[in-house]
């Protein structure tokens, strides 16, 4: 029998995304859309399907209706069947102590009754946040030859970066003897990915315990460094490619990299598998180049019209570049037009913009952060929201953010300057 | 359980002048405009048309074909009163056989729609690109009481022996057809897209099972009902309408949706079966720095490192660095290696061409055994067939499917040439 037999994944899909701004603002963070064809939380579905996993809870809590409208069924990832499958669990109310999630860990209490239907050996803990091709079976695997009680997948990170991940220190063999959750000068580089195994029984005792305990109820703070000293645990080294694109400066990296075949993203090679069927992607016809465009270094999605010259950027499907239009270091996603004579360099532009003729956007690295959010965009990204329109010959400057809907037809502006919002 | 319509759709032809790109699927299977395969137009249009009940006659090599429709799903043919039926020839019974012709092929199958009791059977083509309403001619089939409406279309007098035409009344009652006729009366020519009265349907197969010789309706039915005076009337369409018959017509059907007027394929919504062959899941197009692509189709799982000028490339094809590729039409998976040429040709799915290879080159010539379809210079190379590195092939050549480097013994193959039919 495979080591993934008797494996319930729970998949944490009810992230925040706040880092990603307005990106995320409408939708979950394992939803925003990556690569031009997929959207994040595909990455961790695949590589549940190529593990040999056959059953999914997926946690949503946080705008979670594009999510449910990706994930449907199960069915791109083969997870329909007597036995296979893919369950929502949204937060619920009808026994006295339901609510909204209040942690990763309450999330899993909260659904200890799904789980004890499933009799599972071992619980997989996911989250749906991740850009990387990864064997879980090869862990769990190590997690059964071990006899661990929980094992915590890990990788090296830059030491600067530390203090952005829960970081571990082991023993020769692997075990895990010290743990810290997000501090400043950590023991450790080796961080924790955030993908963990559980014995059940144990998981269970330990979230039954936590949440009696009333401290708080995250893995990384309150369960982990509960189990050290009481409990095996197992550290699971991995070196691949890993991303967490939880800020637009990664996520920005982590789409480019795409397009480099020495970044060890690849897309075709990792077998990424998404919901292409779905609602306005599936008719989509094949894409156009007309006879004065221009591609190269760039993916291009299906239905796109390109006209214009597309240079190192990524066109979702439905996109239209049109004469005379440069985009360069860019995303631009589902239906969004660009028009004549128009250049976009260094932006995002979400599903649905408008942008007429000889706009500039963006102006790339080296320019003031945004103002508003400093923390969010100091990258020099220029950030345009689902929807929003731009009248012709309107310039933009780097660093800027519109909101999702702002439409700037007939509004008398001057020329947006680096780092400014416009929030209506 | 009944529903108002049922379409039938005849899939089942071979069609002999496509040579190669029918020696392992029906011409309804053929593949069109990168994505689609040519059935998919009257899956599409039954589908916009209401139409709930459908079913695929299918009789030649059906294994691609059934693949592609599947459970009918892309065309939302499923659900407790939807279908979509793939409907094989079958014995048992002591007159079933091979389909003898498009009536034998309906009356074999008279169980299938007569189970859903419908009013009407749209009888359909699934070898026709068009974007057929058929609403108006129902609507004009409920209005005129008609037994049979038969859709038209104008075509320029000099190909009209090309088809069946008919000759209507000012109340557009058929009162003349015939079938190819060198010089016909009329130029309105059949696009072989019926609709039936259902209990009329099956009196006449029933009719023409007994007697019949041909078991075409063109042939038998048509002119039967006619001679009996039988509510028979036209329909005039004047939408998008294409027809295939050579390899020659086949390739300029292709190249239309590269001209400034050819219909605009993200407004019209085709749908096909998405299901790629390949593993994993359409990857968007892949243009590396050195990539030079213009004035062509496009489609996912590609990666272009060379350039490609006026073509229609499916998914998964890959344009090595160096390589030209002009005027052609490339099917999945093709490889075109680093520096070879394509000129003007027609590459089946699985085709690789070595490298610094070059096909197309030299005069236009006709094929010499296969003029009649294949007339205008254009090259094509059957399925899964793997062209050496450096080999010269002309133009006006047919090249077998699954020929291997070690079956090419010269270094130039001359135009108009046929090699492994």
């Amino acid at each position: 029998m495979r080591p993934a037999a008797n494996t319930l994944v729970m998949l944490l899909a009810g992230g925040v995304g706040s880092r990603l701004n307005i990106l995320a603002s409408e939708r979950a963070k394992p939803a925003v859309p990556f690569g031009g064809a997929f959207r994040i939380i595909d990455f961790t579905l695949s590589n549940v399907m190529h593990s040999g996993l056959e059953m999914v809870g997926l946690l949503t809590q946080y705008r979670p209706l594009s999510l449910m409208d990706h994930v449907r069924n199960g069915q791109p990832w083969d997870l329909v069947g007597r036995t296979r499958g893919v369950r929502i669990l949204p937060p619920h109310t009808g026994s006295k102590d339901a609510d909204w999630y209040k942690g990763t860990a309450d999330a899993l209490y909260q659904n200890l009754g799904f789980m004890q239907d499933y009799r599972p050996e071992k619980v997989l803990v996911l989250s749906g946040d991740h850009i990387y091709r990864m064997d879980y079976e090869a862990m769990i695997a190590a997690h059964e030859a071990q006899g661990a009680d929980l094992t915590i997948a890990a990788m090296p990170v830059p030491w600067d970066e530390t203090d952005r991940f829960g970081v571990m220190v082991t023993g020769a063999d692997g075990w895990i003897t010290d743990f810290q959750e997000k501090v400043k000068h950590a023991k450790s580089n080796l961080a924790s990915m955030g993908i963990y195994v559980f014995s059940y029984p144990v998981l269970e005792e330990e979230l039954l315990a936590v949440v009696a305990a009333k401290q708080g109820f995250d893995f990384g703070k309150n369960i982990i460094p509960g189990m050290l000293g009481r409990r095996k645990l197992l550290c699971y080294p991995f070196t691949g490619y890993w991303r967490d694109v939880g800020t637009i400066r990664s996520y920005h990296e982590a789409n480019m990299d795409c397009l480099d075949p020495a970044s060890g993203l690849d897309l075709q090679q990792w077998e990424i598998r998404t919901a292409p069927d779905v609602p306005h992607i599936g008719d989509r016809a094949p894409a156009i180049l007309g006879s004065r465009a221009s591609v190269s270094n760039a993916l291009v999605a299906r239905g796109c019209q390109i006209d214009g010259e597309v240079v190192h950027s990524i066109l979702f499907p439905g996109v239209r570049v049109e004469e005379g239009a440069v985009v360069r270091d860019a995303l631009i996603m589902q239906d969004s037009v660009i028009g004549k004579g128009s250049r976009i360099e260094y932006a995002i532009v979400d599903k649905r913009c408008a942008i007429g003729a000889d706009c500039v956007v963006g102006r790339g690295p080296g320019v003031p952060p945004n103002r508003e959010f400093p923390g969010h965009l100091d990258c020099g990204i220029t950030l345009l929201g689902k929807g929003t329109a731009i009248p012709s010959r309107t310039r933009i400057g780097g660093n800027c953010i519109l909101y999702p809907g702002v439409n700037l037809t007939g509004r008398a502006l001057d020329d947006l300057a680096d780092g400014e919002t416009i929030m209506e | 359980m009944s529903v108002k319509i049922v379409g039938m759709v005849l899939a089942g032809g071979r069609v002999d002048e496509l040579l190669v790109l029918t020696a392992k699927r029906p011409k309804s299977a053929v593949h069109v405009w990168g994505t689609y395969r040519i059935i998919d137009f009257a899956l599409s249009n039954l589908m916009y048309a209401g139409i709930d009940v459908v079913g695929v006659l299918s009789q030649y090599r059906p294994y691609s074909l059934a693949t592609h429709l599947g459970n009918g799903e892309p065309w939302d043919f499923i659900g407790r009163s939807r279908a979509l039926r793939v409907l094989s020839p079958f014995r048992g019974a002591a007159d079933s056989d091979w389909y003898k012709g498009t009536a034998d092929a309906l009356y074999q199958h008279i169980d299938f729609f007569e189970r859903y009791a419908p009013e009407l059977v749209v009888v359909a083509s699934g070898d026709h690109i068009s974007a057929m309403d058929y609403r108006p001619m129902i609507r004009q089939h409920y209005a005129t009481g008609a037994d049979l409406t038969i859709a038209l279309k104008r075509v320029p007098r000099q190909q009209a022996h090309l088809y069946g035409t008919a000759v209507l009344d000012p109340s557009g009652r058929v009162v003349i057809y015939q079938e190819k006729a060198p010089n016909p009366k009329g130029n309105l020519a059949s696009l072989t897209v019926y609709t039936f009265n259902t209990t009329c349907l099956i009196e006449r197969l029933k009719q023409n099972a007994r007697e019949g010789t041909t078991f075409q309706i063109y042939s038998e039915i048509i002119p039967r009902m006619l001679a009996e005076r039988a509510n028979v009337f036209g329909w005039v369409f004047d939408g998008y309408w294409q027809y295939a018959r050579t390899l020659d017509s086949y390739y300029a059907a292709n190249m239309h949706i590269l001209d400034a007027e050819a219909p605009d394929l993200a407004a019209w919504k085709v749908r096909t079966n998405l299901n790629p062959d390949t593993p994993g899941d359409p990857v968007p197009a892949v243009f590396r720095p050195s990539a030079q692509v213009r004035s062509s189709l496009i489609c996912y799982n590609a990666v272009f490192e060379g350039s490609v000028e006026h073509s229609i490339l499916s998914p998964g094809v890959v344009v090595e660095r160096g390589a030209v590729v002009r005027d052609s039409i490339v099917m999945h998976r093709c490889r075109i290696g680093a520096g070879a040429r394509v000129d003007r040709a027609i590459l089946d799915k699985d085709v690789h061409i070595g490298s610094g290879a070059q096909v197309g080159r030299g005069e236009a010539v006709p094929n010499e055994r296969h003029a009649h379809t294949l007339s205008g210079g254009i090259t094509v190379i059957g399925k899964g067939t793997h062209i050496p590195a450096d080999l010269h092939i002309g133009r006006g050549c047919v090249l077998a499917t699954d020929l291997h480097e070690s079956d090419f013994s010269s270094a130039r193959i001359p135009s108009g040439a046929t090699v492994g039919l």
